[in-house]
């Protein structure tokens, strides 16, 4: 049976995993950039950050011990695929976990993405809701919007550089572009 | 022209939108192994990216909820009449919506699973939505029992987890276990199945072909009051245009070529294995002949095995003939779909070119492989439970099975014996031929699920 010091410290590591739960996705994202990957390790994550909640110290690093079961959460779901992915070899994955920079203003990219890709032309627009609101992939967008994929790399390719450029200055002035 | 720079970036791009070829992606790794410049501008493509995606998937939270959105009351200084039809309005609005609601599937439920994709990239899970591929050819399995191949050019829309429509392309689907479903409309028909493999075909011209591999479905159109029954090796085909009339036609199984390999369970195949169409068989097994290439048969499916049945090599003993172990039979009561792979020489032919060659090559089925028969006695011993109805096996005072010892003396040269291997996945046969003038067999056994 739980005692009461455990179902705190339970209560402690879900709430603080619902805060940390944007920057964990995008932690996630950078070692295995696709959705369906994301959520499921984003679940395991949880259910593994629960089941350790009772070890877990309520005065240490959250924001570390979180990010370590996802990193190991996403090596064993590159292992489970390893011949079949088209991403990259499970080693390299974790080398490049090792060097992820500390980043302080995602949540403010995101928020920022909202005023600039209203900016966009309307088949840009459309283009980048279809890639990453519908999460399909290019091909699939160009036969949606008609074009060539091609094209449609280049309209990609271009909306992203302009809403880089708009978020940077947006996020640095404190105020949409 | 874009210089090192520009160019890892744009490739870094492309590795998110999962459109890097094989080679490429070696070349980025490498550069990320050994320079911490390029880990660094990695992770800055990777955050941008999750910016993306995150915002995207906030952005269709926010599509979601407007559809819950109440209408707003209106102000109190109205007239009482006005506010009572207002309200009643409001609340027919909010009925016909949570109805709405309730009668169609969440999108949030998993309807099926993706299995397979060749030069296709839809996600691993299937919600209630529309499909579009336009490479390649995907696999997946409803949680309602089916397993559907779909080749591209396709359009669809899973409406639930037995109910398909299929706008544009070729579909084909097998029931995994007696009590699966699935209903497919295509134009105005829907072929419903009955316990079966069946393909549909709706192409760009407005011709809508239905054809029955094995088992029974039934048609019904909006012209005809009765359904229509289609049997194994049958085929029905729709006109252009809502006047035009249904009709049965002969047998069209080359229709789905392309889906034969998925539909009956298999992934992948060396290009020297060719596949005979799904389907009772349209030509005796003696009559498929050919020197360069070996053929693949798939007998019967989910055959359940009655007695302790013999194999020659099996997972815990992978290589024949070099293992020094007998592989431990496969247990009666285990299920198991059968493949029969032969090499059948067209004898005139192959002496004028000399007759002796190596095929070599491996498959790669859908599960794992359960075990392999290859020897004659072996082979005539699983005819009657893994062989199919009608085929005619018999190979009256001739080998049939793999050679497992060199000829040394054959046709004034050697002749080195066959081998078979299961691979480290557990799912792929490597096998190795030399072939003469004698028909060579192997029965695979595959777990169905």
């Amino acid at each position: 049976m739980s005692s009461p010091s455990d179902s705190s410290r339970l209560e402690h590591v879900q709430e603080n995993f619902v805060r940390h739960i944007l920057p964990l996705r995008g932690f996630i994202y950078g070692l295995v950039p696709r959705r369906h990957l994301v959520d499921d390790i984003v679940q395991e994550t949880f259910v593994t950050a629960c089941q350790k909640a009772e070890s877990y110290q309520p005065d240490s690093n959250f924001r570390a011990w979180i990010f370590t079961i996802a990193r190991f959460k996403a090596l064993a779901a590159l292992k489970r695929d390893a011949g079949r992915s088209v991403l990259f070899e499970p080693d390299l994955v974790e080398l490049l976990a090792k060097d992820e920079p500390p980043d302080h203003g995602f949540q403010d990219r995101v928020a920022a993405l909202d005023t600039c890709i209203a900016k966009l032309a309307g088949a840009a627009r459309r283009a980048v809701v279809l890639r990453y609101s519908e999460n399909l992939g290019p091909t699939e967008i160009a036969q949606h919007m008609g074009w060539s994929v091609n094209a449609l790399n280049v309209a990609l390719s271009r909306a992203r550089v302009f809403l880089r450029r708009c978020v940077e200055e947006t996020t640095r002035a404190g105020k949409p572009c | 022209m874009a210089s090192p720079d520009q160019e890892f970036s744009q490739r870094l791009e492309r590795y998110f939108d999962g459109t890097l070829s094989a080679e490429e992606r070696a070349v980025v790794e490498q550069r990320l192994r050994t320079d911490p410049a390029a880990r660094q501008a990695y992770w800055e493509a990777a955050r941008w990216n999750a910016a993306l995606n995150a915002w995207g998937e906030q952005y269709a939270g926010r599509q979601e909820a407007k559809l819950e959105e109440f209408p707003a009351a209106p102000p109190r200084s109205v007239r009482r009449a006005w506010l009572v039809r207002t309200l009643a309005a409001a609340a027919a609005l909010v009925l016909c919506f949570f109805a709405f609601r309730a009668l169609r599937p969440s999108a949030e439920v998993v309807l099926a699973e993706v299995s397979f994709q060749r030069d296709a990239t839809l996600p691993r899970v299937l919600h209630a939505g529309v499909y579009t591929i336009s490479a390649g050819a995907i696999r997946f399995e409803t949680t309602a029992g089916a397993s559907v191949s779909v080749a591209a050019p396709a359009r669809f829309r899973l409406t639930a987890a037995d109910r398909i429509e299929l706008a544009s392309g070729r579909l084909t689907a097998r029931m995994t276990r007696p009590e699966a479903r699935l209903t497919v409309k295509v134009r105005d028909l829907e072929v419903t199945d009955l316990g079966t493999a069946f393909g549909v075909d709706a192409n760009a011209s407005g011709r809508a072909l239905v054809s029955v591999f094995d088992g029974l479905v039934a048609v019904k159109t909006s012209t005809t009051s009765d359904d229509l029954h289609l049997a194994g090796g049958e085929s029905l085909v729709r006109g252009r245009g809502a006047a035009s009339a249904i009709a049965k036609t002969s047998y069209d199984a080359v229709a789905f070529r392309e889906l034969w390999p998925l539909t009956a369970g298999i992934d992948e195949a060396t290009k020297l294995v060719e596949f005979l169409p799904p389907g009772p068989l349209l030509r005796p097994l003696r009559d498929y002949r050919a020197n360069d290439r070996v053929f693949l048969f798939p007998e019967r499916q989910g055959a359940v095995v009655q007695q302790p049945l013999a194999v020659d090599l099996a997972p815990d003993v992978r290589t024949w003939p070099d293992s020094p172990v007998s592989p431990y039979p496969i247990p009666r009561g285990e299920r198991a779909h059968s493949y029969l792979v032969f090499f059948q020489p067209d004898v005139a032919s192959n002496a004028n070119a000399g007759g002796l060659r190596r095929l070599a090559g491996e498959i790669t089925f859908q599960h794992r492989v359960l075990g392999v028969i290859c020897s004659d006695h072996g082979l005539d011993a699983s005819d009657s439970v893994l062989g199919i109805a009608g085929a005619d096996y018999s190979t009256p005072g001739q080998r049939r099975g793999l050679e497992e010892a060199d000829k040394e003396n054959y046709r004034g040269g050697g002749l080195p014996h066959d081998s078979i291997t299961i691979a480290p996945d557990g799912r792929t046969v490597r096998f190795d031929f030399h072939v003469s003038n004698e028909r060579e067999q192997m029965r695979v056994l595959v777990a169905p699920e």
